[in-house]
């Protein structure tokens, strides 16, 4: 620190970073193996270890249980035809073209959803008449199991892409809303006051106040809504689309190819896990706040 | 000349969650002098905070009427600044931005707000803070952030609602000390609310007594002690005899009920 005679040179380093400066970062890779946890690859190994027991012992009729390999093997034709060792079907070499679809389709319906849903659900949490004029409808809406309205999708909006994203964004809409029209009425009356006393004006109250107060809410509300954007992103592909990670296992399904189905499976699993993880760590910092409060980490 | 602010009449009712209703001030007069410390002190239920509430413009009276430099109260005001019991800073923002949050909203110049926050900040002792948030600061930090915060805004008229209670007595004391400079120097008109009797003579220019079921003034009294007060001194020790036995067996009274 300067001594107290710098005054304006301290002011106007007032926005500088942090006092203590930060530790030298260790590289990315380092950062991502000390990042990795044990303990967590302890039941996934067992889950593993189970199905290829299954597979060896045949509790199952092999065609309806593959091993780990073999899905392994269908998930190597399904990225590069190449390795299909001349036995081409629907399904080869189409991996990327799916993989893109799909997270197209899941990924842009969840903002838009996410993004109608922040903005109609701080609106109803913050005004009361707002709050009679929609909320009684959304909540009558809510109930009705998402699904249900893949017909009505597919008559509106045919066999497209749209019928894909009015799914996902319904559906992404109702699981994010509730979370934030709760996080904005959860907070505190005090901040508020402070704020008010402090000369902010009720729309200043309500993006620098309100609006951050709420963001644990909303960080909730994101994460339930992003598993809805690839469960009914896969539902549309079974029926509504052609291609993408739903197709691709539906058919699988259709053929009696196990393989492909569970191949399927992994794919959605890993891209809905890495989606949610993106919005962890973007949660991580942005509720640094809250996790001072709670001495707890994300 | 009348006074600071004026309260006539001043009733507050709130209705309970049984539907009974509940007086939490019944009737009271009231003068805040300008440029002096005037400490209302009461045990609880005494409705020294629901007065202040209504000063801050947080709560409107049910009845009377209250000016502020002859003015009606109109609802939170930055002209007059509010420190509450809890600090109550903005979790997600840094020392500095929580200084700076009221200059910043009121649209004030930003070096003439920034030139008087980095002084405040130097005058608590957390200008080497000012990047950290809230939580990863003590409690009497945390305080004392909040203190200036509200000071940062210049406001003419400061409200404090028990700000040092849940503190050591050690920490107390010392933000007291804090509190008195900051508001000497700048000759502002203080309302401070507090159950301890110890603050409530180190601070006053002027204490209000309250009584409690339903809340009212029982006494008001000039306070002539000359600064600085020694907390151990004959003449503190008098006074605080004398608040003691003025304000104990309104405690009695209310535990009994």
């Amino acid at each position: 620190m300067p001594p107290d005679g710098a005054a304006t040179a301290d002011v106007a380093g007032a926005r500088a970073p942090a006092v203590q400066p930060a530790a030298a970062r260790p590289g990315l890779f380092r950062r991502v193996l000390g990042a990795l946890d044990p303990l967590a690859f302890v039941l996934p190994l067992g889950i593993l270890v189970a199905w290829t027991g299954m597979y060896v012992f045949e509790v199952m009729p092999r065609i309806l249980l593959p091993s780990p390999w073999e899905v392994l093997g269908t998930i190597g034709e399904w990225i590069n035809p190449d390795w299909a060792r001349g036995r081409p079907t629907y399904f080869t070499g189409t991996w990327a073209v799916d993989a893109m679809g799909s997270a197209y389709r899941a990924l842009l319906g969840f903002v838009i959803g996410a993004m109608a849903a922040i903005a109609l659900g701080v609106w109803v949490g913050w005004s009361r008449t707002a709050e009679r004029f929609f909320d009684p409808t959304v909540q009558l809406l809510r109930p009705m199991p998402r699904t249900a309205l893949l017909p009505f999708a597919i008559i509106f909006f045919g066999l497209t892409d749209a019928s894909a994203l009015f799914l996902v964004i319904y559906g992404v809409f109702l699981q994010v809303y509730v979370q934030v029209v709760t996080g904005v009425k959860l907070v505190g009356r005090d901040w508020k006051r402070a704020a008010a006393m402090l000369g902010a004006s009720p729309r200043q109250i309500l993006w620098r106040v309100v609006l951050p107060g709420a963001m644990p809410y909303i960080f909730g509300g994101l994460r339930l809504g992003i598993a809805y954007a690839w469960t009914l992103m896969i539902l549309a592909e079974m029926f509504a689309v052609s291609g993408g990670f739903g197709y691709v296992l539906w058919r699988g399904y259709e053929f009696m190819r196990m393989d492909i189905v569970l191949g399927g499976m992994l794919m959605l699993g890993i891209f809905g896990f890495l989606s949610d993880r993106v919005i962890v760590l973007i949660a991580r910092r942005k509720l640094a706040w809250a996790q001072d409060i709670a001495g707890n980490r994300l | 000349m009348s006074a600071f602010v004026e309260g006539r009449g001043l009733v507050k009712r709130y209705v309970g969650s049984s539907g009974q209703p509940t007086i939490a001030l019944n009737g009271v007069d009231v003068d805040i002098p300008e440029g002096k410390i005037t400490l209302l002190i009461g045990p609880s239920g005494c409705g020294k905070t629901t007065l202040l509430n209504m000063i801050a413009g947080f709560e409107k009276q049910s009845a009377g009427t209250l000016l502020v430099k002859g003015e009606p109260v109109r609802g939170p005001d930055p002209r007059r600044g509010v420190i509450f019991q809890d600090p109550n800073l903005f979790p997600w923002l840094s020392v500095w931005e929580n200084v700076m949050f009221g200059p910043e909203v009121r649209g004030e110049t930003r070096s003439v707000a920034e030139a008087r926050a980095a002084e405040l900040l130097r005058m608590v002792r957390l200008w080497d803070f000012r990047n950290h948030r809230p939580y990863q600061l003590s409690g009497g930090m945390r305080h004392r952030a909040a203190i200036i915060r509200t000071l940062a805004n210049d406001p003419e008229l400061l409200l404090a609602d028990e700000p040092f209670t849940g503190l050591d007595e050690h920490t107390r004391r010392r933000l007291q000390g804090d509190f008195l400079s900051l508001v000497q120097r700048s000759g502002k008109t203080v309302v401070f609310v507090t159950h301890n009797i110890e603050e409530a003579l180190f601070l006053a220019d002027r204490l209000v007594v309250m009584s409690p079921s339903p809340g009212r003034i029982k006494e008001v009294i000039p306070m002539e002690m000359p600064r600085p007060r020694d907390i151990l001194s004959d003449e503190f020790n008098h006074w605080r005899a004398r608040l003691y036995n003025l304000i104990t067996p309104d405690v009695v009274e209310e535990e009994t009920v």
